[in-house]
């Protein structure tokens, strides 16, 4: 809700992690996808179309849950979990995979901890809402 | 450090079930204990998680069922009909299958707690008494060693089933060690733990919370 001070606009307020969701998938379809389906269910959402994009979100201060592709372009979903492990950008959100693939032990090997739910596409609404609304209760 | 035995303590617990689970396994775990009775067993979780959702998963769990679930400390005592939760960034040891001992130590399949490490902790029970081990949702192999240890020891294994896992990495790898005796969804798998145990619970578990009406 905004409110108006003179011809001051004040930003609304940021959500909290609980119900912040950051897509990362190089499809926009997804990314849309997934806007519709969170359309009026009180999850903010932001979109990184890349793990780059995703790095640079969450060293700017993103909490909350990431929805993470696999298989992107550039770095994957696992180099960009690796990287987000290592430099403690973790804290405070959770992971949870995106993914139509089966996943072989090697490529989780070291991080496995670290994701903490599991989506397989293709995915409807109500999967989704489940594996957020999961997530979400460890957030609050 | 460990607290000394007491003969104010219950003789040491004669069924201990152990519970793993990775990726995907906090949603498996409320539905399992929603849907379990009160149990003559002391329950062991290692669910590999971060640390900081530690106390919202025992909070989580502890409102489902009738067993109270607390967040294991080194020395605690285990009891029949109530649950532990091993914490994050450290192994989960059973002393005797009636103490919990807590230690740092490297990481075991990449992760800390293993589940490997504490279902390889537990020894022969007393005589009458019984060992079961379950594996849950996880990518990986962590807990795959584990249950071929309960085998050794004579207990019953139990691997979530490929249909209702989120990842079947954990319990696949235990399947292929051939030391899976039943692969079950979760509501089966509470079925079954409650047919084996759920008879003669101790009176200190709490009556099954009512479910709200609409």
């Amino acid at each position: 809700m905004q409110k108006t001070t003179g011809s001051l606009t004040a930003p609304e307020p940021a959500l909290p992690a609980a119900r912040s969701v950051l897509i990362v998938d190089d499809e926009p379809t997804i990314c849309h996808c997934v806007t519709v389906m969170l359309h009026g269910t009180g999850f903010g959402l932001r979109e990184a179309q890349s793990g780059e994009a995703c790095l640079e979100i969450c060293r700017q201060g993103f909490r909350g849950i990431i929805l993470m592709d696999l298989c992107m372009a550039g770095l994957s979903g696992w180099e960009t979990i690796r990287t987000l492990a290592e430099e403690g950008l973790l804290e405070g959100s959770l992971v949870c995979l995106l993914t139509g693939s089966a996943i072989p032990p090697s490529d989780c090997a070291g991080i496995a901890d670290a994701v903490f739910d599991y989506l397989p596409k293709p995915f409807g609404c109500e999967d989704l809402l489940a594996v957020l609304e999961n997530a979400s209760q460890h957030l609050a | 450090m460990m607290t000394g035995h007491s003969s104010g303590f219950p003789a040491p617990p004669g069924n201990v079930i152990v519970i793993g689970a990775s990726t995907g396994g906090t949603r498996v775990l409320v539905e399992l204990f929603a849907a379990l009775p009160p149990l003559a067993a002391c329950v062991i979780v290692v669910q590999h998680m971060p640390k900081f959702i530690n106390a919202s998963l025992c909070r989580s769990l502890d409102g489902q069922g009738p067993m109270p679930v607390r967040l294991a400390e080194d020395g605690d005592r285990l009891q029949e009909g109530a649950v532990w939760i091993a914490p994050s960034d450290c192994h989960c040891h059973l002393v005797g299958n009636a103490a919990i001992r807590l230690g740092l130590g490297p990481k075991v399949n990449w992760v800390r707690p293993a589940i490997d490490v504490t279902m390889q902790s537990l020894c022969l029970p007393p005589p009458g008494g019984r060992i079961i081990g379950v594996l849950l949702t996880g990518m990986g192999s962590d807990g795959a060693l584990g249950l071929a240890h309960i085998k050794t020891l004579g207990g019953l294994t139990i691997a979530q089933d490929e249909k209702s896992c989120a990842i079947h990495g954990m319990p696949a790898a235990a399947v292929k060690l051939g030391c899976v005796d039943h692969q079950l969804p979760p509501a089966e798998i509470a079925a079954l733990l409650g047919r084996l145990l759920g008879a003669g619970a101790p009176s200190y578990c709490r009556p099954r919370p009512e479910p709200a009406t609409v």
